[in-house]
Protein backbone atom coordinates (compact mmCIF):
# COMPACT_ATOMS: atom_id res chain seq x y z
CA UNK A 1 0.00 0.00 0.00
CA UNK A 2 1.63 2.91 -0.90
CA UNK A 3 1.19 5.81 2.07
CA UNK A 4 2.68 9.21 1.32
CA UNK A 5 5.13 10.28 4.33
CA UNK A 6 7.08 13.05 5.38
CA UNK A 7 10.28 12.45 5.51
CA UNK A 8 11.81 13.84 8.89
CA UNK A 9 15.51 14.75 9.41
CA UNK A 10 17.32 12.40 11.27
CA UNK A 11 18.46 13.18 14.96
CA UNK A 12 20.95 11.13 16.93
CA UNK A 13 19.15 10.86 20.25
CA UNK A 14 16.49 8.96 18.37
CA UNK A 15 18.64 7.29 16.87
CA UNK A 16 19.72 6.44 20.35
CA UNK A 17 16.34 5.71 21.48
CA UNK A 18 15.66 3.38 19.01
CA UNK A 19 18.76 1.26 19.75
CA UNK A 20 18.48 2.01 23.43
CA UNK A 21 18.51 -1.88 24.08
CA UNK A 22 21.53 -3.25 22.48
CA UNK A 23 23.33 -0.20 23.57
CA UNK A 24 22.62 -0.96 27.14
CA UNK A 25 23.15 -4.59 26.53
CA UNK A 26 26.86 -3.14 25.50
CA UNK A 27 27.14 -1.08 28.46
CA UNK A 28 26.70 -3.48 30.97
CA UNK A 29 28.82 -5.94 29.13
CA UNK A 30 31.51 -3.72 28.85
CA UNK A 31 30.97 -2.82 32.75
CA UNK A 32 31.79 -6.81 33.52
CA UNK A 33 35.75 -5.48 33.73
CA UNK A 34 35.09 -2.71 36.15
CA UNK A 35 32.04 -4.31 38.74
CA UNK A 36 32.60 -8.12 38.04
CA UNK A 37 30.43 -10.74 36.77
CA UNK A 38 28.01 -10.88 40.07
CA UNK A 39 27.36 -7.25 40.24
CA UNK A 40 26.80 -7.09 36.08
CA UNK A 41 24.40 -10.21 36.48
CA UNK A 42 22.10 -8.56 39.77
CA UNK A 43 22.64 -5.05 37.23
CA UNK A 44 21.19 -7.34 34.27
CA UNK A 45 17.98 -8.14 36.38
CA UNK A 46 17.37 -4.58 37.90
CA UNK A 47 17.26 -3.64 34.41
CA UNK A 48 14.93 -6.12 32.98
CA UNK A 49 12.73 -5.84 36.11
CA UNK A 50 12.56 -1.75 35.03
CA UNK A 51 11.76 -2.29 31.47
CA UNK A 52 8.99 -5.19 32.67
CA UNK A 53 7.47 -2.49 34.95
CA UNK A 54 7.95 0.78 32.59
CA UNK A 55 7.57 -1.27 29.17
CA UNK B 1 27.94 12.86 -13.22
CA UNK B 2 26.07 12.84 -9.72
CA UNK B 3 27.38 11.81 -6.48
CA UNK B 4 26.39 9.00 -4.46
CA UNK B 5 25.67 9.55 -0.70
CA UNK B 6 24.80 6.19 1.26
CA UNK B 7 20.96 7.91 1.96
CA UNK B 8 20.25 6.75 -2.09
CA UNK B 9 20.98 2.90 -1.18
CA UNK B 10 18.41 3.44 1.29
CA UNK B 11 14.90 2.90 0.68
CA UNK B 12 13.68 5.23 3.20
CA UNK B 13 16.37 7.37 5.57
CA UNK B 14 15.02 6.08 8.84
CA UNK B 15 15.77 2.51 7.96
CA UNK B 16 19.52 3.43 9.09
CA UNK B 17 18.26 3.01 12.13
CA UNK B 18 17.63 -0.73 10.94
CA UNK B 19 21.02 -1.57 10.06
CA UNK B 20 22.49 0.49 13.20
CA UNK B 21 20.53 -1.67 15.42
CA UNK B 22 21.71 -5.20 14.29
CA UNK B 23 25.35 -3.52 13.98
CA UNK B 24 25.10 -2.47 17.87
CA UNK B 25 23.63 -6.58 18.12
CA UNK B 26 26.24 -7.75 16.75
CA UNK B 27 29.14 -5.43 18.68
CA UNK B 28 27.42 -6.71 21.86
CA UNK B 29 28.03 -10.18 20.63
CA UNK B 30 31.99 -9.47 19.72
CA UNK B 31 31.88 -8.03 23.21
CA UNK B 32 30.51 -10.50 25.14
CA UNK B 33 33.18 -12.99 23.17
CA UNK B 34 35.97 -11.09 23.83
CA UNK B 35 35.13 -11.12 27.12
CA UNK B 36 34.84 -14.94 27.41
CA UNK B 37 37.84 -15.34 25.40
CA UNK B 38 40.08 -13.08 27.85
CA UNK B 39 38.92 -14.45 31.15
CA UNK B 40 41.63 -13.04 33.03
CA UNK B 41 40.82 -9.15 31.94
CA UNK B 42 37.42 -9.83 32.46
CA UNK B 43 37.50 -11.43 36.14
CA UNK B 44 35.92 -14.64 34.72
CA UNK B 45 38.83 -17.39 35.74
CA UNK B 46 36.97 -19.13 38.11
CA UNK B 47 33.42 -20.98 37.71
CA UNK B 48 31.14 -19.05 39.27
CA UNK B 49 32.67 -16.39 37.71
CA UNK B 50 32.01 -17.61 34.06
CA UNK B 51 28.69 -18.90 35.03
CA UNK B 52 27.25 -15.79 36.53
CA UNK B 53 28.59 -13.79 33.48
CA UNK B 54 27.17 -16.84 30.77
CA UNK B 55 24.08 -16.00 32.56
CA UNK B 56 23.53 -12.47 32.11
CA UNK B 57 25.00 -12.06 28.98
CA UNK B 58 22.97 -14.86 27.27
CA UNK B 59 20.00 -13.28 28.53
CA UNK B 60 20.78 -10.00 27.58
CA UNK B 61 21.93 -11.13 24.35
CA UNK B 62 18.90 -13.06 23.78
CA UNK B 63 16.59 -10.12 24.63
CA UNK B 64 18.14 -8.16 21.85
CA UNK B 65 18.43 -10.84 18.95
CA UNK B 66 15.07 -11.26 19.57
CA UNK B 67 14.38 -7.58 18.77
CA UNK B 68 16.48 -7.78 16.37
CA UNK B 69 14.96 -10.61 14.24
CA UNK B 70 11.45 -10.15 15.80
CA UNK B 71 10.64 -6.60 15.40
CA UNK B 72 14.05 -5.31 12.92
CA UNK B 73 14.24 -7.89 10.45
CA UNK B 74 10.81 -8.40 10.45
CA UNK B 75 10.72 -4.48 8.79
CA UNK B 76 12.52 -5.63 6.65
CA UNK B 77 10.15 -8.46 5.56
CA UNK B 78 7.89 -6.15 5.05
CA UNK B 79 9.42 -3.32 3.41
CA UNK B 80 13.22 -3.77 1.98
CA UNK B 81 15.51 -1.60 3.89
CA UNK B 82 17.61 -1.35 0.71
CA UNK B 83 16.72 -0.48 -2.72
CA UNK B 84 19.14 -2.79 -4.69
CA UNK B 85 17.76 -6.35 -4.38
CA UNK B 86 21.12 -7.88 -4.00
CA UNK B 87 21.61 -5.64 -0.83
CA UNK B 88 18.68 -6.71 0.61
CA UNK B 89 19.63 -10.76 -0.45
CA UNK B 90 22.74 -10.01 1.52
CA UNK B 91 21.33 -7.99 4.13
CA UNK B 92 18.73 -10.82 5.16
CA UNK B 93 21.42 -13.33 5.16
CA UNK B 94 23.59 -11.72 7.57
CA UNK B 95 20.90 -10.60 9.71
CA UNK B 96 18.86 -13.53 10.95
CA UNK B 97 21.92 -15.82 11.53
CA UNK B 98 22.18 -14.03 15.35
CA UNK B 99 18.80 -14.90 16.15
CA UNK B 100 18.93 -17.94 15.31
CA UNK B 101 16.80 -18.56 11.82
CA UNK B 102 17.65 -18.29 8.19
CA UNK B 103 16.50 -15.31 6.61
CA UNK B 104 14.36 -16.85 4.52
CA UNK B 105 12.64 -19.46 6.85
CA UNK B 106 11.82 -16.65 9.34
CA UNK B 107 9.84 -14.26 6.37
CA UNK B 108 7.91 -16.85 4.86
CA UNK B 109 6.86 -18.46 8.49
CA UNK B 110 5.72 -14.17 9.22
CA UNK B 111 4.88 -12.87 5.95
CA UNK B 112 3.16 -16.60 3.65
CA UNK B 113 2.07 -18.18 7.05
CA UNK B 114 1.50 -15.72 9.64
CA UNK B 115 -0.01 -12.46 7.90
CA UNK B 116 -1.94 -14.58 5.00
CA UNK B 117 -3.61 -16.86 7.12
CA UNK B 118 -3.81 -14.79 10.87
CA UNK B 119 -5.47 -16.54 13.54
CA UNK B 120 -6.52 -19.64 11.16
CA UNK B 121 -6.55 -23.09 10.85
CA UNK B 122 -3.29 -22.13 8.68
CA UNK B 123 -1.39 -20.06 10.83
CA UNK B 124 0.97 -22.80 12.27
CA UNK B 125 3.35 -19.46 13.93
CA UNK B 126 0.55 -18.60 16.80
CA UNK B 127 -0.43 -20.67 19.72
CA UNK B 128 -2.19 -23.95 19.37
CA UNK B 129 -5.81 -22.92 20.52
CA UNK B 130 -8.53 -24.96 22.80
CA UNK B 131 -11.71 -25.82 21.76
CA UNK B 132 -13.21 -22.43 23.51
CA UNK B 133 -11.29 -20.91 20.83
CA UNK B 134 -8.11 -19.43 23.67
CA UNK B 135 -4.33 -19.65 23.41
CA UNK B 136 -2.51 -22.55 25.26
CA UNK B 137 -1.00 -21.55 28.13
CA UNK B 138 1.90 -19.14 27.32
CA UNK B 139 4.63 -21.66 29.05
CA UNK B 140 3.59 -24.05 26.83
CA UNK B 141 3.97 -22.13 23.92
CA UNK B 142 6.99 -20.80 24.70
CA UNK B 143 8.95 -24.17 25.58
CA UNK B 144 7.27 -26.13 22.58
CA UNK B 145 6.70 -24.06 19.68
CA UNK B 146 10.62 -23.08 18.69
CA UNK B 147 12.92 -25.19 17.55
CA UNK B 148 10.23 -27.87 17.15
CA UNK B 149 6.55 -26.84 16.17
CA UNK B 150 8.17 -24.21 13.65
CA UNK B 151 11.23 -27.61 12.41
CA UNK B 152 8.44 -29.55 11.79
CA UNK B 153 5.72 -27.30 9.99
CA UNK B 154 8.42 -25.50 7.73
CA UNK B 155 9.37 -29.26 7.27
CA UNK B 156 6.11 -30.33 5.84
CA UNK B 157 5.79 -27.05 3.87
CA UNK B 158 9.36 -27.48 2.12
CA UNK B 159 8.28 -31.26 1.19
CA UNK B 160 4.39 -30.03 0.16
CA UNK B 161 6.32 -27.29 -2.16
CA UNK B 162 4.95 -24.47 -0.48
CA UNK B 163 8.71 -23.54 0.51
CA UNK B 164 10.65 -24.01 -2.58
CA UNK B 165 12.83 -26.55 -1.84
CA UNK B 166 16.13 -25.26 -4.07
CA UNK B 167 15.71 -21.61 -1.81
CA UNK B 168 15.15 -23.57 1.37
CA UNK B 169 18.68 -25.16 1.19
CA UNK B 170 20.60 -22.62 -0.10
CA UNK B 171 19.35 -20.52 2.42
CA UNK B 172 19.93 -22.79 5.18
CA UNK B 173 23.54 -23.66 4.00
CA UNK B 174 24.61 -19.84 4.09
CA UNK B 175 22.82 -19.80 7.53
CA UNK B 176 24.89 -22.88 8.96
CA UNK B 177 27.94 -21.24 7.65
CA UNK B 178 27.47 -17.92 8.96
CA UNK B 179 25.68 -19.48 12.46
CA UNK B 180 28.47 -21.86 12.81
CA UNK B 181 31.39 -19.16 13.34
CA UNK B 182 31.58 -18.91 16.99
CA UNK B 183 31.83 -22.52 17.57
CA UNK B 184 34.99 -23.02 15.11
CA UNK B 185 36.10 -19.89 17.65
CA UNK B 186 35.65 -21.69 21.09
CA UNK B 187 32.86 -24.42 21.20
CA UNK B 188 31.76 -24.09 24.46
CA UNK B 189 31.23 -19.73 23.78
CA UNK B 190 29.40 -21.14 20.83
CA UNK B 191 26.94 -22.96 23.15
CA UNK B 192 26.60 -20.57 25.59
CA UNK B 193 27.05 -16.97 24.01
CA UNK B 194 25.38 -17.84 20.96
CA UNK B 195 23.74 -21.32 21.05
CA UNK B 196 21.64 -20.41 24.40
CA UNK B 197 21.07 -16.37 23.48
CA UNK B 198 19.27 -17.60 20.29
CA UNK B 199 16.86 -20.38 22.78
CA UNK B 200 16.25 -17.25 24.47
CA UNK B 201 15.64 -14.86 21.78
CA UNK B 202 13.36 -17.27 20.26
CA UNK B 203 11.35 -18.71 22.98
CA UNK B 204 11.51 -15.70 25.31
CA UNK B 205 11.50 -12.23 23.86
CA UNK B 206 10.06 -13.69 20.31
CA UNK B 207 7.25 -16.00 21.62
CA UNK B 208 5.93 -13.60 24.36
CA UNK B 209 5.77 -11.19 22.33
CA UNK B 210 3.79 -13.44 19.40
CA UNK B 211 1.59 -14.29 22.19
CA UNK B 212 0.52 -11.17 23.65
CA UNK B 213 -0.06 -9.25 20.35
CA UNK B 214 -2.97 -11.82 19.37
CA UNK B 215 -4.01 -13.29 23.10
CA UNK B 216 -7.78 -12.77 23.00
CA UNK B 217 -8.43 -12.50 19.67
CA UNK B 218 -10.49 -13.69 17.03
CA UNK B 219 -9.93 -13.91 13.15
CA UNK B 220 -11.09 -11.35 10.88
CA UNK B 221 -15.07 -11.19 10.14
CA UNK B 222 -17.41 -8.85 9.56
CA UNK B 223 -18.41 -8.73 13.05
CA UNK B 224 -15.67 -8.23 14.60
CA UNK B 225 -12.98 -6.75 11.57
CA UNK B 226 -10.03 -5.46 13.62
CA UNK B 227 -9.93 -7.72 17.09
CA UNK B 228 -7.54 -9.73 14.97
CA UNK B 229 -4.84 -8.21 16.86
CA UNK B 230 -4.16 -6.30 19.94
CA UNK B 231 -2.51 -2.78 19.97
CA UNK B 232 -0.43 -1.40 22.66
CA UNK B 233 -0.16 2.62 23.13
CA UNK B 234 3.11 3.06 25.79
CA UNK B 235 5.27 5.66 23.75
CA UNK B 236 8.44 4.19 26.01
CA UNK B 237 7.79 1.04 24.26
CA UNK B 238 7.10 2.65 20.97
CA UNK B 239 9.78 4.61 20.63
CA UNK B 240 12.16 1.55 21.88
CA UNK B 241 10.76 -1.10 19.58
CA UNK B 242 10.28 0.31 15.97
CA UNK B 243 6.42 1.71 16.81
CA UNK B 244 5.68 -2.73 16.59
CA UNK B 245 2.72 -1.82 19.33
CA UNK B 246 0.50 -0.54 16.34
CA UNK B 247 0.04 -4.15 15.58
CA UNK B 248 -3.62 -3.48 14.36
CA UNK B 249 -2.70 -1.31 11.97
CA UNK B 250 0.40 -3.30 11.49
CA UNK B 251 -1.75 -6.20 10.21
CA UNK B 252 -4.34 -4.18 8.51
CA UNK B 253 -1.81 -2.34 5.92
CA UNK B 254 1.62 -4.26 6.85
CA UNK B 255 2.93 -1.86 3.65
CA UNK B 256 2.62 0.87 5.56
CA UNK B 257 6.17 1.88 6.89
CA UNK B 258 7.69 1.23 10.60
CA UNK B 259 8.47 5.27 11.06
CA UNK B 260 4.85 6.49 9.78
CA UNK B 261 2.71 3.86 12.11
CA UNK B 262 2.63 6.83 14.98
CA UNK B 263 0.95 8.91 11.98
CA UNK B 264 -1.29 6.16 10.63
CA UNK B 265 -2.70 5.54 14.24
CA UNK B 266 -3.57 9.01 15.13
CA UNK B 267 -5.86 9.07 11.65
CA UNK B 268 -7.55 5.98 12.27
CA UNK B 269 -7.61 5.65 15.88
CA UNK B 270 -11.40 6.89 16.52
CA UNK B 271 -12.62 4.26 13.27
CA UNK B 272 -10.63 1.33 14.80
CA UNK B 273 -12.13 1.97 18.31
CA UNK B 274 -15.11 2.26 17.14
CA UNK B 275 -14.96 -0.74 15.24
CA UNK B 276 -14.12 -2.56 18.18
CA UNK B 277 -10.48 -1.87 18.13
CA UNK B 278 -7.99 -3.37 21.50
CA UNK B 279 -5.96 -0.60 22.64
CA UNK B 280 -3.81 -1.19 26.16
CA UNK B 281 -1.81 1.52 27.37
CA UNK B 282 1.62 -0.80 27.91
CA UNK B 283 3.68 -2.49 25.59
CA UNK B 284 4.56 -6.35 24.84
CA UNK B 285 6.59 -6.56 28.62
CA UNK B 286 3.71 -5.50 30.96
CA UNK B 287 1.61 -7.73 28.60
CA UNK B 288 3.63 -10.09 29.56
CA UNK B 289 4.33 -9.59 32.62
CA UNK B 290 0.33 -9.68 33.13
CA UNK B 291 -0.63 -12.86 30.94
CA UNK B 292 2.73 -14.92 32.26
CA UNK B 293 1.26 -15.30 35.85
CA UNK B 294 0.98 -18.82 37.18
CA UNK B 295 -1.69 -18.05 39.26
CA UNK B 296 -5.04 -17.97 37.31
CA UNK B 297 -3.70 -17.50 33.85
CA UNK B 298 -7.40 -17.36 32.59
CA UNK B 299 -8.81 -14.63 34.53
CA UNK B 300 -5.37 -13.10 33.54
CA UNK B 301 -6.34 -13.02 30.11
CA UNK B 302 -9.72 -11.57 31.38
CA UNK B 303 -7.99 -8.52 32.94
CA UNK B 304 -6.02 -7.90 29.87
CA UNK B 305 -8.84 -7.96 27.51
CA UNK B 306 -10.66 -5.62 29.44
CA UNK B 307 -7.76 -3.37 29.74
CA UNK B 308 -7.79 -0.59 27.64
CA UNK B 309 -5.94 2.55 27.46
CA UNK B 310 -7.23 6.06 27.89
CA UNK B 311 -9.56 7.64 25.51
CA UNK B 312 -9.80 3.82 24.01
CA UNK B 313 -12.46 2.13 25.70
CA UNK B 314 -15.01 0.26 23.66
CA UNK B 315 -17.47 2.43 22.87
CA UNK B 316 -20.22 0.89 24.87
CA UNK B 317 -18.45 2.18 27.83
CA UNK B 318 -17.63 5.68 26.76
CA UNK B 319 -21.18 5.98 26.20
CA UNK B 320 -22.46 4.90 30.08
CA UNK B 321 -19.93 6.76 31.31
CA UNK B 322 -21.01 9.83 29.20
Amino acid sequence: MAVPHPTRPLRPTEIAARSLFPLVAIGLLASVVWIGPWWFLVATFVWWRVVTLVG
Amino acid sequence: MRARTPRRLLARPEDVHCLLFHAFCLGAYGLAFWLWLHPEDAGLSSLPARLAFVAGASFLLGWISGIDVGVNFHNHAHRRVFRRPWLNRWMARTWTFSGGWPALFWEYAHVTVHHANLLGERDWTLPHRRPDGSFENIYRYLLCHWPWRYGRHLWADIRAGRLPWASAWREFGWFLLFWSVPFWIDPWMGVWLWALPHWLANCVTMGSGMYVQHAGCVPRSGVAPVRHSNGFLSRFFNRTMFNIGYHVEHHDHPGVHWADLPAFHDERRDELIAAGAHFVPYGYYGAARRLATLRDPDAALREFTADHAPGCEPPASQAESA
